[in-house]
Order: structure tokens, then C-alpha cells, then sequence
């Protein structure tokens, strides 16, 4: 059963093909998780995640400059060469100035019928930001009402916030499954699970983690106990790190960044105003580094689920030129120091030798062996 | 199309005010702790007017702090100061105006002396860097830190206004003023403000009616004589001096347009430069000029002319559309929603590659150019933002395009050479002869004007 998530990462374009051939609805990329997918469900719409192709390219040499970040520049080359043209849409909000790029080019080259871009304040902790995201959301509710020509109602909101909260409540439980030791649940199949649901319909995606939930108890060829790792920083869905990690004899246990935790944490709690609801989850949900931009709520956050899920070190990855993580690695690293954490700091690129990410993980598990002693 | 006319050739007057203003306020800073006045610190376009309403202060801008430590600093500075950063673990590829400040904050020093510590930080985000990186120098100076959020509004590539984005700017600014009393224990006087931004209002209208004078032949002015004023423009614009100052420029900008007097005898070709300049080197400005090149225009000029402009209704605009000096802002109200508009636009000029690109096409036939030249700044993610596709664009219309690539403070970036030979060919492109080529006036590392 677990091996279908990562089957379905794998194949998302048939997949989303298939999809689209069967119920005959529209699918629009997102290029940011903090996009409401909730209205985007309320609308019949099956949102996917734009990901990279994990391979060198250059087209993207022409629009983007190369000090923007590998992953921006892969995602937006997965477009110009095509992988996406079943896309009727594109849809982003504010995220990194690299992303926001890779958004900008496509909407310039890549002819699709709907775009639009989403408005999310950097500032989450102000009640300004709540009514400024709440426009924002109206917006892009009507914006998908004219180019569908019906309206969302209220009921279809309600099915978008179910479908979303119920995948949510499922990989959360997938997640306690990563509290035992040995973990039920090893890292990769974990990243597998959370990269396949912005990819598949949430529907479909929550039966199988159900499925999956089940069997999970009987487990036989379940992961080996091992150094329990936490891995936070840029985004990352390169499956083959994690599994290079876990093959060193660790168990990556809980992560945190956009392609983890981080995208389901939390669920929208009913309101009687449905896009109030919705707002409120963005708002509340776990920060990332450029909503993070007063008080610091990351931090507290991070060594909570470091503590829960009784991680030995953190391995804080780094995609190249990724600017958000940049500035908050160093004051995460101190901060995690200061409460005695072991970590260890390594940099991302598509391109990267995987023979270099073995040395130094080997160093770091060493170092985790050396601190237990 | 090109041509050759010898005209008269004198400095500009007002220049050497601009500059006593940067190094005056460079002075101000230094002694604010001694004097007793209240010093702030947070990035240059952080609407720091709003604090006149209490009183006294004054205001450390990152940005300009940042030059001083790449210019005036030197290599004992600027270089310890980048290497201090990267001892704190921030990577090299950061904003290079955040890890020039940041840095010498860290090492405790500034061009002029210690490196002031502030009361509080006020910042603007609007790239990824800015609000992070006052975060680093509230950290480290454990006082308290307000940020205002530009928002990124969902736009359709016009500058019709997004209403959200307007109110959510001024509820922020209400809320910053409220926090300020607080914070301060001062009583807030509007009538102050409304000064502060009547100010800023009349600088915009002159900085207007001095760039749309550039469309000239000759160009009174050039791109290089142009910095001091911007950074008064985008610093100061809040002061009464600032006023007077770009009064006097705008006046002599007209007698010289009257009597054709220009900063270079033979305007053969003039070009815009698109992005902030590598600071530490000017010198290759001389280089155009020695090439009869006029640089008119750039960056400074389409971004700065919007914020000295009123869009129409629809959201289009035309770049000699002057402000309208009726729209002086008179109340607490005005002046608020004024500010709150002028954000916006300046704002949208950056984030949207399509208000982008529009901007550079008008601002190319509005200016008579005959190039067009950009930085492809490797310390600063926001300026390059969307050029690639700029400069793509402009080429597909026939307009003979040159991107360099440096960094505007991380002076480890920088390769005359390099940059020299990709000006070589872009000269050659625009039709000035080869034989003109100078390469003397450029080489030294943070050599000065
Ligand atoms: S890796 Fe970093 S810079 Fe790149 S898209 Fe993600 S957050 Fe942005
Ligand atoms: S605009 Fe550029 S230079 Fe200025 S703070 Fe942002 S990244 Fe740095």
C-alpha cells in the first residue's frame, strides 16, 4: 500500500491526465502552499503542486537569473518544456521573490486560460493581515466563479474545507506513527505521503492513507530502529536524499519545512463565514521563514515537534540560493544550540553529488554516535 | 538618431548641496546619542516620515549605510564587514546591502565611528530581505522592531490601485502611530505629519518635472548627478532642506535646458540604466561619457517618476504626466492615504515583471534612447526580478540591449575587465566607433568619483 504514494509522485502528470480524462474538471498548478486549495476543491478544480523535474536543465538560463534558487528555475522548466501544458491554470501566492519569478515567466510564456496570484501578507500576526488575506480570498473566489461561470457556494465550501481538513487529520496520524522507535512510518515514505497529496485528488489520496493507516499496526517490513533525525529548512522533494539518509542506518522522524509538516499541520475551524474560516488557517498555520518576520513563532514550534518526536539532531537543509532559509538558518541553528541541540548544516542543489551527501551524512551520524556516548 | 553638437558644458550647482545633505545626515547619526535625540534604524523606503509626528529624530538608513560602509569604509571595512557575516553563518549569496550593514553592525563600526545603537527598528517589507534582515539588527540590538507588509496585492500588470492593499497599508500606519506613543510616551502631533508628507509630495512634483527635462537634447543632467538627489528623494524627501534643494535643481535644470548646457559637449547617444549602480565604482559613467554616451535615465527614473505621478483611473500612465501640485495633501487623512498610494505604485514598479516592462518601454521612447543597459545585480533578487524578460522583450522591439552582471556592495564582485568588454560590444551595437575605447578611468577597487 505505501509504495502507491510514491508510485503516484512518480507518475503525477499521467496521473493528473488520467484525472482529468475521467471527471472531465479543470486542474490548476499552484506554485505555493499557502494558496487556498480549499476553494480550488469547493470549485471542482484538482489543484496540484508545480515541482521540479530533478534534473539539470537550461531553459530556464533565459528568464531567470542564476542567483535565484535551483528549485524556481527546475519548476519553471518543467513548464517551458511542456511536462504541464495539461494545466488550465496557474495560481500563486506571495511566496519567495524566486518563486514569484518562476510564476511571472510562466504567466508571460506559457498560454493557459486562468491566473491569478493570491496576496498573502508577510505579516500573519496582525488582524490587518487577516482582512487583508480575506480580501485577497474573496478575490480569488470570484475570479474563479467568472472563469467557471457558476457560482461557490457555501455548501461547495463547506466539501473544499472537508476534503482538505480530512487529508490534513490523516497524515497527522501518519505522523504520530513516526513517534515509536523503530518509526512505523520511515521518512521517505512520510515525504512520499505529503508530496503525492498536493499532487493527487485529496479524496482518493485521504482513502489510501486510510488504508495505509490501517495496516500500519501489522507492520512487519517496517523501518529498522536507527539515529532519529529531524530535517528542516528549504523545500525539498528529492526522495532520493531521504532514502540516502535512511540507508546510513537513520530514521528520519519529522520534518519541517513546506513539503512536510508544515503544509498540513493545522485545519481550518469552522466559521459561519466560510473564506473567514479559511483565512484564519493560512494566518495560523506553521510560519515559514518569510512569515516569520517579527517574533519568531518558527523557532518555538520547531523544537516543540524536535522534542515530541524525540529527534537526536536536526539536519537543516539548504536548497542554493534560497534567501528565506538563508536568513534564518544561522539564528536557528544558535537558537537550537541553545537548547542543546545537535545540529548539522547542509546546502541543496538538483545537480548535487549524491556521493557528497553520504560523506557528510556519515559525519553527522557519527558526530550523533560521538554526543551519545 | 545619433548625433554630434558641441554644447556648453558646466557643473552642476546644485550637486555639491546634495552631497553636504548625504554627508550632513551621515554626521547627524554620529552624534544623534550625544545630542539627545532619538535615533532609529530600518530600510530606506520604511515610511520613517510617520515618526515626525512626535518630534525630533533621526533616521539610519540601511541602504545608504551600506554604501558608505563599500565607499567611504574602504577595504579595512567593507571587507571585515562581509566576513563578519559569513562568521555568523550567513551565506554570500544574501542581499549584499543587508551583509555590508549587518556586517559592520557586527563588528561595532561605521566609516565614521561606532556603530550607533538605535532605539528601535522600523522597517517595510517588500523584498524577501528587507523585513528579515532588520529582524537580524533588532536581534542583535535586542530592541524592539516594527515591521510594516507591503502585501503583494493580486494586480492585472496595471497601477490600478488594489483598494485591499491601500487599506491594509493604512490601517498599518495608524497602527504604527499608535505604537509609537506607546512605545515613546510622546504626544503625536499631525500637523507635523501632515508637513512631513506636504513635504515629501513637493519633492515628488520637482523630481518629476526635473527627469521629464531629460527627454531634451541635450540632456541637462546625467544618471550619475542624479544619485545624490535620488537618495534625497527616496531619504529625506520629508525635510524642509530637501524642498529647498530640489527647488534649486529643478531651476537650474531649466536654465541649463534654456541654454543648452549639458554635462558632456557631445551627446552622441544616450542610454537608460536600468538598477542602482555598483557604488564603489562609478568611474564606468566617465566611461560612457568619454564615449559621448549619455546616460539619461534608468531605474531611478521610471521608478521614481511614478511616484511623482498619478496614474489615471485605468491604471495606465504617461511618464511626462507631471503630478499635479493641487494634490498637496492638507489633512492627517490626505497625507496618509497620499503616502499609502505612492507605496503602492512604487511598490508594483518592482514586483510585477508586466508594470515592469511597460515602465521600461515608456520610459525608452519617452527618454529618446538609443540603448539600453542593465545591472544584473547578484546581491539583490528584487532589482533583477523579471529583467531577464525586460530586457528580452525590449530586444524583440530592436533596442540595442547590455546586461552586466556585479554587485552593487559585495565589492568581491566586481571585474572591470569583464565589464568593460561587455560595454565594448554594446557601444559598438548602439554605433560608437570602435577607436573611441577608454579603458583608463576604471580599476581601482572602491576608487572614488
Ligand atoms: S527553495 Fe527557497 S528560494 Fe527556492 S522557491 Fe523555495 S523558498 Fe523560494
Ligand atoms: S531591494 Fe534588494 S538590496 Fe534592497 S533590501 Fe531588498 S534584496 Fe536587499
Amino acid at each position: 500500500m505505501l509504495e502507491k504514494f510514491e508510485q503516484t509522485f512518480d507518475k503525477h502528470h499521467e496521473y493528473a491526465q488520467q484525472w482529468k480524462a475521467r471527471t472531465g474538471g479543470k486542474v490548476l498548478g499552484f506554485f505555493c502552499t499557502y494558496v487556498p486549495e480549499e476553494i480550488m476543491y469547493a470549485a471542482n478544480i484538482l489543484p496540484v503542486r508545480v515541482v521540479g523535474g530533478l534534473e539539470p536543465q537550461d531553459v530556464s538560463e533565459a528568464h531567470i537569473a542564476g542567483m535565484y534558487c535551483p528549485f524556481c528555475r527546475d519548476c519553471l522548466a518543467q513548464g517551458l518544456t511542456g511536462k504541464y501544458d495539461y494545466l488550465d491554470g496557474i495560481v500563486m501566492s506571495k511566496s519567495c521573490m524566486h518563486m514569484m519569478q518562476a510564476y511571472r515567466s510562466w504567466e508571460m510564456h506559457i498560454p493557459t486560460q486562468f491566473h491569478h496570484f493570491v496576496g498573502m501578507p508577510a505579516l500573519v500576526g496582525k488582524p490587518a493581515s487577516a482582512d487583508f488575506l480575506y480580501a485577497e480570498m474573496v478575490a480569488f473566489k470570484s475570479a474563479l466563479e467568472k472563469w467557471l461561470g457558476k457560482p461557490i457556494t457555501d455548501a461547495d465550501l463547506d466539501k473544499g474545507i472537508d476534503i482538505m481538513n480530512t487529508n490534513r487529520r490523516l497524515l497527522r496520524q501518519v505522523y504520530e506513527a513516526r513517534k515509536s522507535a523503530p518509526p512505523k512510518v520511515s521518512g521517505t515514505e512520510a515525504a512520499a505521503m505529503v508530496i503525492s497529496s498536493m499532487l493527487a485528488d485529496k479524496r482518493e489520496h485521504s482513502q489510501w492513507l486510510q488504508e495505509a493507516l490501517q495496516q500500519l499496526p501489522e507492520r512487519q517490513d517496517g523501518p529498522k530502529a536507527g539515529t532519529r533525525l529531524m530535517v528542516l529548512g528549504s523545500e525539498n522533494h528529492d526522495l532520493r536524499l531521504f532514502k540516502l539518509i535512511e540507508s546510513l542506518g537513520a530514521n528520519v522522524v519529522m520534518e519541517e519545512y513546506c513539503m512536510g509538516s508544515r503544509y498540513f499541520w493545522n485545519e481550518t475551524v469552522p466559521q459561519k463565514d466560510r473564506l473567514r474560516a479559511i483565512t484564519q488557517r493560512y494566518i495560523e498555520r506553521p510560519r515559514c521563514p518569510l512569515k516569520d518576520v517579527d517574533e519568531r513563532k518558527r523557532f518555538p514550534h520547531i523544537l516543540n515537534l524536535f522534542k515530541e518526536w524525540k529527534a537526536q539532531g536536526v539536519l537543516l537543509i539548504q536548497q542554493k540560493f534560497c534567501d528565506p532559509h538563508e536568513f534564518d538558518i544561522p539564528a536557528i541553528n544558535k537558537f537550537l544550540k541553545e537548547n542543546g541541540v545537535v545540529t548539522y548544516f547542509m546546502e541543496l542543489d538538483i545537480t548535487m553529488h549524491q556521493g557528497s551527501v553520504r560523506t557528510r551524512t556519515e559525519a553527522f551520524l557519527e558526530m550523533l554516535e560521538l554526543e551519545a556516548v | 538618431m545619433a548625433t554630434t553638437t558641441a554644447y556648453r558644458v558646466e557643473p552642476l550647482e546644485t550637486y555639491r548641496w546634495a552631497k553636504e545633505v548625504r554627508l550632513k545626515h551621515f554626521k547627524e547619526v554620529m552624534e544623534a546619542k550625544e545630542k539627545g535625540r532619538m535615533l532609529v534604524t530600518g530600510n530606506m523606503n520604511a515610511p520613517k516620515d510617520l515618526i515626525s509626528g512626535i518630534g525630533d529624530y533621526v533616521y539610519m538608513g540601511g541602504e545608504p549605510w551600506a554604501v558608505a560602509v563599500s565607499r567611504e569604509g574602504g577595504k579595512d571595512l567593507f571587507l571585515p564587514a562581509l566576513e563578519a557575516m559569513e562568521k555568523q553563518g550567513f551565506a554570500r549569496d544574501m542581499c549584499a546591502f543587508c551583509r555590508t550593514f549587518s556586517g559592520a553592525m557586527f563588528l561595532g563600526q561605521t566609516p565614521f565611528g561606532p556603530f550607533p545603537k538605535p532605539e528601535f527598528v522600523l522597517g517595510m517589507n517588500q523584498c524577501d530581505s528587507k523585513g528579515k534582515w532588520f529582524q537580524i539588527v533588532a536581534d542583535h540590538f535586542k530592541v524592539p522592531y516594527y515591521l510594516i507588509d507591503f502585501g503583494w496585492p493580486n494586480s492585472d500588470g496595471t497601477l490600478k490601485p488594489n483598494k485591499a492593499s491601500l487599506t491594509y497599508l493604512l490601517t498599518q500606519y495608524g497602527e504604527f502611530i499608535d505604537w509609537l506613543k506607546k512605545t515613546t510616551g510622546k504626544p503625536y502631533d499631525e500637523s507635523r505629519l501632515v508637513h512631513a508628507l506636504s513635504n515629501m509630495y513637493k519633492v515628488r512634483c520637482l523630481w518629476g518635472e526635473v527627469l521629464q527635462m531629460e527627454a531634451t537634447r541635450p540632456a541637462p543632467l546625467e544618471y550619475k548627478l542624479l544619485l545624490p538627489f535620488f537618495l534625497c528623494l527616496e531619504y529625506f524627501s520629508y525635510k524642509d532642506e530637501v524642498v529647498q534643494l530640489m527647488t534649486a535643481l529643478r531651476d537650474e535644470t531649466k536654465y541649463r535646458v534654456a541654454n543648452q548646457i549639458a554635462p558632456l559637449p557631445n551627446e552622441k547617444y544616450r542610454v537608460l540604466h536600468d538598477g542602482l549602480p555598483p557604488w564603489y565604482a562609478l568611474y564606468l559613467f566617465h566611461f560612457l561619457r568619454e564615449h559621448g554616451v549619455s546616460v539619461v535615465g534608468g531605474s531611478n527614473h521610471t521608478m521614481f517618476v511614478a511616484c511623482a505621478q498619478k496614474p489615471r483611473a485605468d491604471g495606465s500612465f504617461n511618464l511626462m504626466d507631471p503630478m499635479d501640485w493641487d494634490g498637496i495633501p492638507k489633512t492627517f487623512d490626505e497625507a496618509l492615504k497620499w503616502r499609502a498610494n505612492v507605496e503602492y505604485i512604487s511598490n508594483m514598479f518592482g514586483l510585477d515583471t508586466r508594470v515592469r516592462l511597460m515602465f521600461a518601454k515608456e520610459a525608452y521612447r519617452a527618454w529618446n534612447g538609443n540603448g539600453m543597459i542593465w545591472i544584473m545585480d547578484r546581491g539583490c533578487e528584487l532589482f533583477s526580478m523579471g529583467i531577464l524578460e525586460v530586457k528580452a522583450a525590449l530586444q524583440k522591439e530592436g533596442v540595442p540591449c547590455m546586461m552586466y552582471e556585479s554587485n552593487r556592495c559585495d565589492v568581491r564582485e566586481w571585474s572591470w575587465s569583464q565589464v568593460a568588454d561587455h560595454m565594448d560590444a554594446f557601444l559598438e551595437a548602439v554605433g560608437v566607433p570602435k577607436s573611441d575605447i577608454k579603458r583608463h578611468l576604471g580599476g581601482k577597487i572602491g576608487e572614488k568619483e
